[in-house]
């Protein structure tokens, strides 16, 4: 059978499970005895497996199921979870990860086969109990088959944490009366879960068309151990071997004897109610969401583009007319078209959750590395941004938390000296702010020491030494420079050749800005200005010669006219203009973009356009005006112009550079 | 044996792959787009989407005609990846070609830019996308 059509499925859940795999944990880690969390764990962990086994995963199916059993073990109380466990727990969750970070690249699951996870986890367990390990891992696995009805009550059964058993029910050679022998058996049972299928069928069993063997097969929330003592009890029972059937274990035969057979019994159409109402229940769950493909948002997104601009156009147009009732259609149409953008708009929102939710867990481990002791708080999870900028978020959010652990917070008896509590907090927070989405990471630590970045600047031939009037921005601007680390010592974590500056081009890449805010003693905090969408933005549009751009107007300080005299030149031939007695370097638009300037006029138009503190000020021939533009990527093979960021279609159908505003100011 | 657009381009014959071509379009308005190659003419916007276009007779040096009323934009599209517009003179033909119409001295193109393949007495220089698209297999 070809899997690989539900391999985007497995991926997308597999994701899942591990993520919670890891929430609960972390949990688990300040409640070890919460029997509720080890349930939960041991469900995704039953669940992965089962989905790996499925999709023939062997390496993560076996490592998976040894977690299981140790999983299981602490469940049933047979063993206490201590940090120790939980750090190979851990590792074991990132070794799934690992597994499917290679899923995702290659499509299989590589070779490598955690031999030592294993191992490490069947140690938990001195030797694999045999209660926990009822289908030993060494053996293969083997394959129930089932007619598909059946395959289908089982895997329904797993999603509701149900067990599923197979009983090898034996009687005694002197047996009389087997067929009541066997529905004193099938009573017992019912006591404890659903028979959903028996071998042979409940008919024959009943006729009596049977040996001295039948197998029965039961879904219950019971321990095995439990049912299989119960229907030992009964009397002229020989022998009964139970035996759990985990996913991945069952096939679906495709005998149509046994459908009938199946479908005349009464326990069994009696399983048949129960799990059609349980799946009326999951339908009614999923229906609330649904998972898109994200190519699909973006063929939605890019027609609701072409019907803004096709309306603008439409809008232009209507002013030939001048007829009252056309352009009371076009109000409306106009109204129907923002509503429609904002609507798939939102549909592309996600919560920033989604990178969150890792952070608590590498927070754990880096506390562990680093020695230290600090509390990661966490607040506006659900605030939303379009998942372009989501997915980008991560790398910066994780170097900044890094950064707070290792250079931020002190060592406990360090913070201890000078009156603070031992343990650090590590505060994340997400909020919107108007048309942006501000995201802060906030230390208590010791604050960055500016004297010391000084002097790494003076060592580097940054700054001379004469230059000491700088403004502490000034000073907290070097750390943005590329590699400029103030640890001494390079450690795990820092020292990596990823500094702040990596942080700082992506955020900016991402049409954002990074402050950063310190007070010795009291603790840092980085604050992350982002737009909360990077598929339409406020434009300002502007000629040179006969050609249209378009600068963002996030970008844009202020607008100034000049008179040709006050355009002064400095160092050989630089051009700079003096605005409220700042210097402010001039660049010709003309040129940047490869034509001829014009420069016989008397009064230039400057767009004086930032970077975060830094101002240039580009010549434009004409300004145009502002308005919403919808952001296209010129695509692979133009890929690489640095100084166009994109490029939009304007209302007349013409297409329009979109100026990327880092560029210019360099 | 496979189909082959035939186009001129000044007063030779060129012909390319059905496969490749997605559209033929008739020329329209052309944004340049600074910092590329001079070839490279710009972008159209074509129904909503942002096509790079080469100005095909630049880009393997054959003489450039002024745009006419035959002038036509041939859009391409690469293994999925992206799609370009060639531009050309003149679309003339479709045609089979077998492997036997190819001339074989010019198949492995040691001193020819492109493949050659006769047909009812034509001479029609075959493209090979690639070398259209990117600088490896430039002049030799």
């Amino acid at each position: 059978m070809d899997m690989s059509q539900y391999l985007g499925m497995f991926i997308e859940e597999a994701r899942d499970h591990i993520q919670s795999l890891n929430d609960n944990m972390l949990k688990l880690e300040e409640n070890p005895e919460d029997l509720q969390l080890i349930n939960e764990i041991f469900r995704s962990a039953h669940t992965l497996k089962g989905m790996a086994g499925t999709m023939g995963f062997t390496n993560m199916q076996k490592l998976t199921h040894a977690m299981e059993n140790v999983l299981a073990a602490a469940r049933d109380g047979k063993l206490k979870v201590n940090s120790n466990i939980m750090d190979i727990l851990f590792k074991t969750v990132d070794a799934l990860e690992a597994y499917l970070d290679v899923i995702v690249a290659t499509g299989t699951e590589g070779k490598e086969a955690n031999l030592h996870l294993v191992n490490a986890l069947n140690a938990i367990l001195g030797k694999p109990a045999e209660s926990v390990t009822v289908s030993s891992t060494s053996k293969p696995i083997k394959k129930y088959e089932y007619d598909e009805f059946v395959v289908r009550a089982i895997e329904r059964a797993w999603s509701q944490g149900f067990n599923v058993y197979k009983f090898d029910v034996e009687l005694d050679q002197n047996c009389l009366l087997k067929s009541a022998r066997a529905y004193l058996v099938f009573r017992a049972v019912e006591e404890f879960g659903e028979i959903i299928h028996s071998k042979p069928s409940v008919q024959d069993i009943e006729d009596e068309k049977f040996d001295f063997e039948f197998s029965i097969t039961v879904i219950s929330k019971q321990p095995i151990e439990k049912i299989r003592e119960r229907i030992l009890s009964i009397s002229e029972i020989r022998e009964v071997k139970g035996l759990e059937i985990k996913s991945g274990e069952v096939s679906s035969a495709e005998e149509k004897e046994e459908i009938e057979e199946v479908q005349q019994e009464t326990p069994v159409q009696e399983t048949v109610k129960v799990v059609r109402q349980q799946k009326q229940e999951t339908v009614q769950k999923t229906s609330k969401t649904v998972r898109v493909d994200i190519e699909r948002l973006d063929v939605l997104m890019n027609l609701v583009s072409e019907l803004i601009i096709i309306k603008s156009r439409i809008e232009g147009l209507a002013k030939k007319y001048n007829d009252r009732q056309y352009e009371e259609s076009i109000e409306y149409l106009e109204r129907i078209t923002t509503s429609l953008h904002d609507a798939v708009m939102k549909v592309r929102m996600v919560p920033v959750e989604r990178v969150f939710s890792r952070f608590p867990r590498m927070m754990r481990d880096l506390a562990r590395e680093l020695g230290k002791e600090f509390e990661l708080v966490m607040s506006g999870e659900d605030t939303e941004v379009d998942r372009t900028i989501v997915d980008e978020l991560g790398d910066p959010l994780i170097h900044l938390l890094r950064n707070a652990a290792d250079h931020g917070i002190e060592d406990p008896d360090e913070r201890v000296k000078t009156g603070k509590s031992r343990s650090g907090v590590i505060k994340l927070s997400a909020y919107h702010d108007g048309n942006n989405v501000v995201i802060e990471v906030e230390d208590d630590g010791k604050g960055i020491d500016l004297e010391k970045v000084k002097q790494k600047a003076i060592e580097k031939g940054l700054l001379k030494e004469d230059q000491i009037e700088l403004s502490d921005q000034e000073i907290i601007d070097f750390l943005f420079m590329p590699s400029f680390s103030t640890k001494d010592k390079v450690t795990n974590l820092s020292g990596r050749g990823v500094g702040l500056d990596v942080v700082k081009t992506k955020i900016e890449q991402l049409g954002g800005m990074v402050e950063v805010k310190t007070q010795k003693g009291k603790g840092t905090k980085f604050i992350i200005r982002l737009p909360l969408t990077l598929a339409i933005i406020q434009a300002l549009l502007v000629t040179v010669h006969d050609e249209i751009y378009a600068i963002p107007v996030a970008s844009i300080r202020e607008i100034v006219d000049v008179a040709k005299e006050d355009i002064k030149i400095v160092q050989k031939g630089k051009e700079i203009i003096m605005l409220r007695n700042q210097v402010i370097p001039i660049k010709h638009l003309h040129s940047i973009v490869g034509l001829e300037p014009v420069l016989d006029k008397k009064k230039f138009t400057v767009v004086i356009v930032r970077r975060g503190e830094k101002l240039t000020g580009i010549i434009v021939d004409r300004l145009l005006g502002q308005q919403d533009i919808v952001i296209k990527s010129l695509g692979k093979y133009l890929e690489g112009i640095r100084l166009i960021s994109g490029a939009t279609i304007l209302g007349d159908g013409s297409v329009a550079m979109i100026l990327d505003p880092n560029m210019l100011t360099v | 044996m496979e189909q082959y657009l035939v186009f001129r381009l000044a007063n030779e014959h060129y012909g390319l792959s059905v496969n490749n071509i997605e559209n033929i379009e008739k020329i329209m308005p052309i944004t340049r787009v600074p910092h590329t190659k001079e070839y490279v003419k710009g972008v159209i916007n074509l129904r909503g989407e942002i096509v790079p276009v080469i100005d095909l007779r630049e880009k393997i040096d054959v003489e450039k005609e002024a745009f006419s009323e035959e002038t036509r934009i041939l859009i391409v599209n690469w293994k999925g990846e992206f799609k370009v517009g060639l531009i050309i003179d003149e679309v003339l033909d479709v045609v089979y070609l077998t492997k036997e119409d190819f001339d074989q001295a010019t198949r492995d193109r040691n001193e020819f830019k492109f493949s050659i393949a006769k047909y009812n007495g034509l001479l029609i220089n075959i493209i090979n996308l690639e070398d259209v698209l990117f600088e490896k297999a430039e002049e030799v």
